[in-house]
């Protein structure tokens, strides 16, 4: 039985990761500018 | 370049090391006057928030494993070797609602010792010390030893200074700034991480048509794109439990929750499931790209670095190596403190001097950093290669404990029988799979093992735990 | 006794420095016999298997080469190498292989010269034979995973529902 990945799937995937991973880089930086402000980082 | 020259160059390789030492030490220092109390300085004032709560969880689970073993998985198995890896955030997510339930019913409470002594009493604690310290010995040499390894084949540094360094800078500053300082360089190395990650696979997309990539794949390596590849799919589970094991069972996750604000546990690792998710298959496919850019790879160990370097050059290779020691740095400081706070916490002030002053006690964690330092650095020294096996076979000791745990949380009438049977049985069961039925069994059979005899305990069971007894006994 | 045996020492001393002269160049000639080689190093037996589809190769050469060589790594997957696929060619002495579909495959490596003329080729080619395990052996771990797994996940998120509910959150 062999079904193989699509190419588009292939591409979608790695383009996600990518975005993915860059949105969580900004999200943590506004998460702790909002925690900075209202004075609840740690 | 060919399989004999290094990425970087050695000094360019101390220079990195260097600057990043300094600055860790520096801020551990600094963070470190923060702690004014042993919950300043084991669990950071209990007043983490979402933002570098968040962050300490992702970054602690990215080990250099994810950065290494990612493209090396790819390579050998594929998309699903990728997706395979990417399953391990799942521990993270379970997590979320198991810190909230551990927080509500130890507010004051330090570590994952304090709730398996209350809830199942002494024999199972012991049990679940030993698993605890074995595993957490085991992972904190992998990362020495990956440490040594990846300095020199990266930059040429050798095996034994590079290990040595970085053991040396996360033992200082995790001395002087306990989890403030874990916490506080935690967020910086995450951010380094995740930026680190996206340049260099931003980059090798914008060099290289994914399509074509694709195609080449498909005409050389057909496989890597099997949607059933078995291999994968094998022990797509059996990695999945280790993950679970290893997240819910040891004292750097619940000390995490512990020294999370309130509502923020909850939120902060299901948000830590997320950043971690999509790590492994960023990081993980350069090493796909590498057929259809005609490069060789000689070490399956070394392709995502060989690769970066190829198509971005020094840079790229600078890149690689800095985000591989903030993953070293993030996962080793964390066990060191946790680690030390178990063995504080649950030996030292429990069994040995229950009275002892909080200064002592401060002491003695500082005198157990150090030790646990210098016995993994005498471990590491003479780079024993079968050591990695130490990791694989307390896969089965971490699986046993996850049942155990959940239904201690969960369940009132879970007994202290499931939990202690479910343990020695799921090792037992797990260790003789190991070596019978294979590596890829051994935390799937385990988990199973100490499911059903935990199962099989509380079925029989009159125990009504009295979730009131985790608080009362825990609070100063 | 070795006045009288002058001349006659003298001849056999004669005859035994042209033999050794003549020996020289021959024994060269007996040295340089087997001149180049190339095998495989990794795996050390000329049958492998890959049950996971993928197969680390290693190669060295004896002898001393020319200046600028090269090697070829090819792949077949019948013996006569009638058409085979080029895998690498360069100077690195190991390779990575992987993503191969089931079946046999027979590896070769040849050390080029600059002016990829063939110098010499590994005696016997390497055969590797990809397998997957069972694939009623994936199915029965998958699905005894998936039922742990399920009943791990509900067992957490029941727990957690029935936790909020009788703290009224």
């Amino acid at each position: 039985m062999i079904e193989f990945f699509s190419s588009s799937f292939f591409t979608t995937l790695i383009s996600f990761s990518l975005l993915g991973t860059a949105a969580g880089a900004i999200c943590l930086l506004i998460l702790l500018i909002r925690d900075f402000i209202k004075k609840q980082t740690w | 370049m060919n399989q004999f020259d290094t990425v970087l160059s050695p000094n360019t390789g101390w220079a990195l090391l260097a600057f990043f030492g300094i600055l860790w030490i520096a801020l551990g220092i600094f963070w470190g006057k923060r702690a004014k109390d042993m919950d300043g300085f084991m669990l950071a004032g209990r007043n983490v928030g979402l933002a570098l709560g968040s962050a300490t969880a992702m970054a602690t689970w990215v080990t250099s494993n994810t950065i290494m073993l990612a493209p090396k998985f790819a390579l050998q198995m594929g998309i699903w070797g990728m997706l395979a890896y990417a399953t391990a955030s799942f521990g993270l997510f379970l997590f979320a609602p198991m810190a909230a339930r551990i927080k509500s019913l130890m507010p004051k409470g330090y570590t994952s010792g304090d709730f398996i002594r209350i809830r199942y009493g002494k024999v199972a604690w012991a049990l679940f010390l030993l698993v605890s310290i074995i595993y957490s010995f085991a992972w904190l040499v992998s990362m020495g030893m990956a440490g040594g390894i990846v300095l020199k084949a990266l930059a040429g540094i050798p095996y034994a200074y590079g290990m040595s360094a970085i053991l040396f800078v996360c033992v200082v500053y995790t001395l002087y700034g306990g989890l403030y300082a874990v916490i506080g360089t935690d967020f910086i190395q995450s951010i380094i991480i995740l930026i680190g990650v996206v340049l260099i696979g931003a980059i090798v997309v914008m060099r290289v048509d994914l399509d074509t990539t694709y195609s080449a794949i498909q005409e050389t390596q057909p496989q890597l794109l099997n949607i059933f590849m078995p291999v994968a799919l094998l022990s797509l589970f059996n990695n999945m439990f280790f993950g679970f094991g290893e997240v819910f069972h040891n004292n750097v996750w619940w000390s995490r929750a512990f020294a999370m604000r309130g509502s923020v546990a909850f939120k902060a690792f299901t948000l830590s499931g997320f950043l971690w998710l999509p790590i492994p298959i960023a990081a993980g496919f350069i090493a796909l790209c590498s057929g259809g850019l005609g490069i060789n790879i000689t070490d399956p160990d070394m392709v995502g670095p060989m690769v970066a370097g190829q198509i971005l050059g020094p840079i790229g290779a600078m890149v690689v190596f800095v985000v591989v020691f903030c993953s070293l740095g993030s996962s080793i400081d964390s066990l060191l403190a946790a680690t030390s706070d178990l063995l504080v916490e649950d030996v030292y002030k429990k069994m040995i001097a229950p009275k002892a002053s909080e200064q002592r006690v401060r002491r003695i964690s500082s005198f157990v950093i150090l030790g646990l330092g210098l016995i993994t650095w005498l471990i590491c020294l003479p780079r024993i290669g079968d050591l990695i096996v130490v990791l694989f076979l307390s896969g089965p000791l971490v699986g046993s404990a996850i049942w155990p745990i959940i239904t201690g949380l969960y369940w009132k009438r879970a007994t202290s029988a499931g939990a202690i049977s479910g343990m020695l049985l799921g090792s037992s069961a797990g260790l003789i799979a190991y070596f019978t039925l294979g590596w890829f069994t051994a935390t799937l059979i385990a988990t199973t093992v100490s499911m059903i005899a935990v199962i099989t305990a509380t079925f029989f069971s009159t125990s009504d735990f009295n979730w009131e007894s985790l608080n009362e006994q825990e609070s100063k | 006794m070795i006045f009288p045996k002058k001349i006659k020492g003298r001849r056999l001393f004669f005859i035994f420095i042209v033999s050794l002269s003549l020996l020289f160049p021959s024994s060269f000639l007996f040295a340089q016999e087997p001149t180049l080689k190339v095998a495989f190093t990794q795996p050390q037996t000329l049958e492998a298997e890959a049950p996971e589809a993928w197969i680390q190769l290693e190669w060295a050469s004896q002898g001393i080469p020319p200046e600028s060589i090269h090697y070829e790594l090819h792949s077949c997957q019948s013996l006569d190498f009638s058409s085979s696929t080029l895998r690498y060619r360069g100077k690195d002495t190991a390779s990575l292989i992987s993503g191969l579909n089931p079946g046999d495959y027979f590896f070769e490596v040849r050390l080029m010269n600059q002016d990829n003329t063939l110098l010499t080729q590994t005696s016997q080619p390497l055969k590797v034979t990809v397998k997957f395990i069972d694939f009623k052996i994936v199915i029965t771990l998958l699905s005894l995973g998936l039922f742990v797994f399920a009943l791990t996940v509900f067992t957490i998120l029941f727990g957690h529902r029935n936790n909020r509910q009788s703290t009224g959150s």
